[in-house]
């Protein structure tokens, strides 16, 4: 998948991920690439400053924590992360929903909403 | 080639890659280490990686750096929240900084004998320095506000309004608290301590509003792809 086509999603992916539980900024692109099967084609070096903007509008938390015998930053959702998490999959589901609609081939020409009445 | 050699030229790469990140970046190099500090960690972290997965070595460290992306295309996201940083200490600058100085300067003209005998522009310049502070710290609340919400878009313009207002801000009040000091002179250690407060208020603030100005200006060396 395309770095344009990510782009956009990318608050709600980073705030998926650290659903989880708490990740420093390397295990974030980690499971980004394990739970998309290695199909985001994103640069990673654009993981950093987003984290950065998502805990300055509150959405999460960091603290420096020792990971693997290193200090790390870490990063975890704030009640608001979960919050805006929960208003992302809500709107990526009307999204594809509305998509898929309109591209299922099925249905020709029709009008998808007239023909789900 | 020998493994020192093969380190030495892995750490070049990634170094040499942040460097070019680091010389794209506007702003004060303290601004921007938090960011590539954590850039450095997760470059190193992915070289180690590939090296776990049998890449040689140099070849690890060319591919975290091709997976980081080039500076042309992640030093926008680096810049902005740089700026947004920056435009927030600033902030905080404008909503603590100014106002205690007048606060301690209107205090000190309180120790004057017969304080309630002020001359008349004195309370003129008073009352000035209280609406300045009272912008200041407007514009530093909103500004704060602004880049706190999740949901709205900063506007561009904003750390150079912040910059703004720091700068001239600062060079009103501490003008202005010069001289109720000087025109109405307080016996004592407290006017050298304010006129040490009002130099470094008037640095700090100066400063800061100065290192927003450059933050705003956005990476210097990106060429479009």
């Amino acid at each position: 998948m395309k770095a344009d086509a990510v782009r956009g999603h990318l608050d709600g992916l980073l705030l998926a991920v650290l659903d989880q539980g708490p990740l420093h900024g390397y295990a974030v692109i980690e499971a980004l690439q394990r739970r998309s099967g290695g199909e985001l084609d994103l640069p990673t070096g654009t993981v950093y400053p987003a984290l950065h903007r998502l805990e300055r509008v509150g959405l999460l938390a960091s603290e420096w924590a020792s990971v693997g015998g290193r200090r790390r930053r870490t990063y975890q959702l704030t009640d608001a992360g979960r919050g805006a998490l929960t208003g992302h999959r809500r709107e990526w589901r009307e999204f594809t929903a509305a998509i898929a609609a309109v591209l299922r081939p099925d249905l020709g020409g029709a009008d998808a909403t007239g023909a789900a009445r | 080639m020998t493994a020192a050699h093969r380190a030495d030229r892995c750490a070049e790469h990634i170094t040499a890659h942040l460097a070019a990140l680091e010389a794209a970046l506007p702003g004060p190099a303290r601004g921007k280490r938090a960011l590539l500090d954590e850039a450095r960690d997760g470059l190193d972290d992915a070289a180690a990686a590939h090296r776990d997965a049998g890449v040689d070595p140099v070849e690890a460290e060319r591919r975290a750096v091709l997976d980081f992306g080039a500076v042309a295309d992640v030093a926008p996201a680096f810049a902005e929240e740089i700026a947004m940083a920056q435009t927030r200490r600033t902030s905080r600058v404008l909503c603590v900084m100014l106002p205690a100085l007048v606060l301690v300067a209107h205090g000190l003209l309180l120790l004057a004998p017969a304080p309630w005998q002020q001359p008349h522009d004195q309370l003129v310049l008073a009352g000035h320095l209280a609406g300045v502070v009272a912008l200041t710290v407007l514009t530093g609340v909103a500004a704060l506000a602004l880049t706190s919400r999740p949901v709205s878009r900063v506007p561009d313009r904003l750390p150079a309004v912040v910059s703004t207002v720091a700068v001239l801000a600062g060079l009103a009040l501490s003008g202005g608290v010069a001289a109720l000091l000087f025109d109405r002179p307080v016996s004592g250690p407290a006017p050298a301590a304010l006129a040490v407060l009002t130099v470094v208020g008037l640095a700090t603030t100066s400063w800061s509003g100065l290192a927003c100005r450059r933050t705003a200006a956005g990476p210097t060396v990106v060429t479009p792809r």
